[in-house]
């Protein structure tokens, strides 16, 4: 399987390259447009605040369901997320990374208060997984299995490198960014980049399992 | 090799990749740490790679907009009629300030209003009308109590209760002749706000009944006052008015989504719930209203239904009722229509749902509107589900729904198997090669071959779908393909990291599948009628010959001549129709490329 995520890597592309690119995270014009989009938002403007909720939720849904195993409870986390990203906009000022660094840092934040409160009270999981209608049987299983190994694999990270690999590599967000989620250097998300990788490597291959 | 520059190559190699560059290219940069960079690559690939988890329900994912919004639209409001003083003031005790600072101002206003007027003066504030010299006390003994009291649920009454007050006074200074001071105009807004959000975030529904009660007697209020008010002061009331009602509105429908969540509905002061999908409407006449013990019901035949309170019997006489089983066992009346609601000029939609959100539907080309007052009768509204919906035109050109009911479906359809490139997808509704598809309850939807993120249009798609009687087609299992690749196709049919083959939207790239007829010089000839030209830079998987099922992507060149982009080889001989389902079947030709076979549908 790794053979052929390579071989897909190194595989077709159009006539001029590779036909689609990964978006331009950093882009002048984007990053504009994100801004223009934040100050409407700062003057609750309704359509900049569905934009951002249209935005946001599901990718806030996302990571904190990789890391808590649970789509109950993340869906309420992100309800409590989208609701503090409302009260804060307006204290929201770009420091050079794009607003979802700023949006991952208050789920962060949200998730390291879920694990403190818990561990003081500690609760029973009554189900691990959310259903969607649009799963059959064998999507669902399948994708249970992945992120069962996934969540293996991360808990043998420290926090700080499980965020690193949850922000880049399933939020797709760049360097800067996770830097100013986590509020560490760039030099250390590279650190921690490099070091939770080869953790995770070590981890799957000693329990044998497989992303 | 020192940490760093592996470090350093790791992420040079990750940024390369994330921009496009092969990873064997971005790797080949580093030689000497290749056997380092690789296994930590392909990990930070897979992962990348994986598919995003289960998606949140759309019911919770609707209502938790709509508190955001809510919420925002508190915000706008607070913000647009505070100034920097008031905000400052705010943070010593405003709505939105914690309990304690609250409770604090409250004392604080209380013990000034007892200490400057004495307990006579502020008893004798309380009953005084809005142009009292005490009036700016009695709004100030208000405050307190407001501010001193915590519970949810009373704090929603007290608020309910002021709006009333607010209400007698206006009534008060409109007999007189006068014209509501700025003090009652700010405080009726004030109250007008937190009497519809309180209400709200107690889940009670007889206090939000009350407040749409309110809010109607607001309108009749201001609809009389209208002729006697200058403009400034009409304006204001009408404005105070539009706010109320965009809070309600927010709040009417966050309760409506979560009565889709689930099958049951409180009855509004009562302790007995109705069951939704039980509701069913009665029109046999002769319908007559009554009191017994103090409470009204509605006999119909020889039946007696109690009326649910919170329901308007509008004077006029009754055409007809909507009755619903309560939990009890009682079937409960949960709205009536008067004899001049039968008579509007009604218009009847009958139609499979293309969409579906809780504010409105789409039925066909027609869009119908759901309000609070809209009856749906017989079960959830679901894209696909057939719904005979009786409603009024708006003049924009949508149907107001006054009643909405599922129909059974009978219709079976047809078994179809459609496959071709996606080009256009609005929610629930994809089309692809042209032709439209609606997503059936229930329905799969795979679309793992796509990188995460991107969007599916001008991918490959195949569709399972079952087409209706009346032309619509409901999928029910929808696959996006994954592009064609150097080594094959992946044996993981999924989270591609490769950038997709079809990327345009445009028709001018597409695939096909059919049988080789002819390979002459560069020329290749499928029976399906397609020509296309083999060039230097056509990929080949396979060898071609004639028979051989082949799977095509084309692209065609400004000299309108379709040129292979790749060519894979699917079965050296053809064995039968792709995708072909049991029973006799139709091709339908929608697109390049494209094909289409029906049959009908099994049983059940």
């Amino acid at each position: 399987m790794k053979a052929a995520a390579m071989a897909e890597l190194s595989g077709v592309h159009g006539e001029n390259g590779p036909v689609s690119e990964a978006p331009a995270t950093g882009g002048a014009a984007q990053a504009i447009a994100e801004l223009d989009l934040v100050a409407r938002a700062q003057r609750y403007d309704a359509d900049a605040l569905s934009e951002i909720y249209e935005t946001y939720y599901p990718r806030v849904h996302h990571y904190l369901y990789i890391q808590l195993g649970d789509g109950f409870l993340a869906e309420d986390l992100t309800s409590d997320v989208m609701l503090q990203v409302l009260e804060a906009v307006d204290r929201y000022r770009f420091r050079g990374a794009p607003f979802a660094a700023w949006v991952f840092r208050i789920a962060r934040n949200r998730l390291i208060d879920h694990h403190r409160r818990r561990s003081r009270r500690p609760q029973v999981e009554l189900q691990d997984t959310l259903p969607s209608p649009a799963d059959g049987p064998y999507a669902l299983a399948e994708r249970s299995m992945e992120y069962a190994s996934v969540r293996a694999a991360l808990s043998g990270l420290t926090e700080e490198q499980r965020q690193v690999i949850v922000l880049k590599f399933m939020e797709d967000l760049d360097n800067a960014s996770v830097a100013q989620a986590l509020g560490r250097s760039l030099g250390a998300v590279k650190s921690l980049q490099h070091r939770a990788l080869v953790a995770i490597r070590k981890t799957l291959e000693k329990d044998g399992l497989r992303l | 090799m020192i940490e760093g520059d592996v470090r350093t190559a790791l992420d040079e190699c990750l940024e390369a990749i994330s921009k496009g560059v092969p990873a064997d290219d971005a790797l080949a940069r580093y030689p000497q740490l290749i056997s380092e960079l690789r296994p930590l690559i392909e990990q930070a690939l897979l992962l990348r790679s994986l598919g995003r988890g289960p998606d949140p329900r759309a019911a919770r994912q609707e209502a938790d907009r709509i508190r955001y919004l809510m919420r925002a639209s508190g915000f706008r409001r607070r913000r647009q009629k505070q100034g920097a003083l008031r905000r400052a003031l705010r943070r010593f005790g405003g709505a939105g300030a914690p309990k304690r600072a609250r409770l604090a101002q409250g004392l604080a206003s209380f013990a000034l209003a007892l200490i400057v007027f004495g307990g006579l003066t502020a008893w004798a504030a309380v009953r005084a009308g809005a142009d009292s010299p005490l009036y700016g006390v009695k709004l100030s003994i208000e405050s307190a109590r407001q501010s001193l009291t915590t519970g949810d649920e009373d704090r929603a009454e007290l608020a309910l209760g002021y709006l009333e007050t607010r209400h007698r006074e206006l009534r008060d200074v409109l007999a007189g002749g006068g014209t509501p001071n700025h003090r009652l105009l700010g405080r009726l807004e004030q109250n007008t706000e937190n009497a519809v959000t309180l209400a709200a975030e107690t889940g009670r529904p007889d206090l939000l009944d009350r407040a749409t009660t309110l809010l109607s007697e607001q309108a009749r209020l201001v609809l009389a006052a209208g002729p006697q008010l200058d403009g400034d002061a009409a304006d204001r009331l009408a404005q105070i008015l539009d706010s109320g009602r965009a809070q309600h509105d927010l709040v009417r429908r966050l309760m409506n989504v979560d009565d889709a969540v689930g099958t049951t509905r409180p009855i509004s002061g009562s302790p007995v719930e109705v069951k939704l999908d039980t509701a069913r409407r009665i029109s046999s006449s002769p319908v007559a209203v009554e009191e017994q013990s103090g409470k009204s019901v509605i006999k119909v035949g020889g039946t007696t239904y109690p009326v649910a309170s919170g329901v308007q019997i509008a004077p006029g006489g009754v055409s007809s009722i909507v009755v619903a089983n309560g939990q009890d066992g009682i079937s409960y009346v949960i709205a009536a229509d008067t004899a001049s609601d039968s008579s509007r000029d009604t218009t009847r939609v009958v139609g499979r749902v293309a969409e579906a959100t809780s504010t409105d539907l789409r039925v066909g080309d027609q869009r119908i509107l759901i309000d609070n007052a809209t009856i749906i009768l017989k079960g959830k509204i679901d894209a696909g589900r057939m719904v005979a919906v009786q409603g009024v035109p708006d003049g924009a050109g949508n149907v107001r729904a006054v009643q909405i009911e599922v129909l059974p479906d009978d219709d079976k359809g047809a078994v179809m198997t459609y496959r071709g490139i996606v080009t256009e997808r609005q929610g629930t509704r994809w089309i692809i090669d042209g032709v439209s598809f609606t997503e059936d309850r229930g329905a799969e939807i795979d679309l793992q071959a796509l990188q995460p993120g991107t969007a599916p249009i001008g991918a490959v798609a195949q569709v399972d779908a079952i087409k209706h009687s009346d032309g619509t087609r409901s999928i029910r299992r929808l696959v996006v393909l994954p592009p064609l690749t150097a080594s094959g196709v992946s044996d993981r049919p999924k989270a591609s990291t490769a950038p997709p083959v079809i990327a345009s939207p445009s028709l001018d790239v597409w695939r096909v599948e059919s049988v080789v007829v002819s390979l002459e010089g560069p020329i290749l000839t499928l029976r399906n009628g397609t020509r296309a030209l083999i060039g230097a830079d056509t990929q080949v998987l396979g060898r071609i010959k004639a028979d051989a099922r082949v799977a095509v992507e084309l692209r065609r060149g400004a000299d309108g001549v379709a040129s292979a982009i790749s060519i894979q080889v699917l079965t050296a001989a053809e064995p039968g129709k792709i995708s072909e389902p049991a029973g006799t079947t139709t091709t339908e030709e929608a697109g390049p490329g494209a094909t289409l076979t029906t049959s009908p549908a099994p049983s059940p």
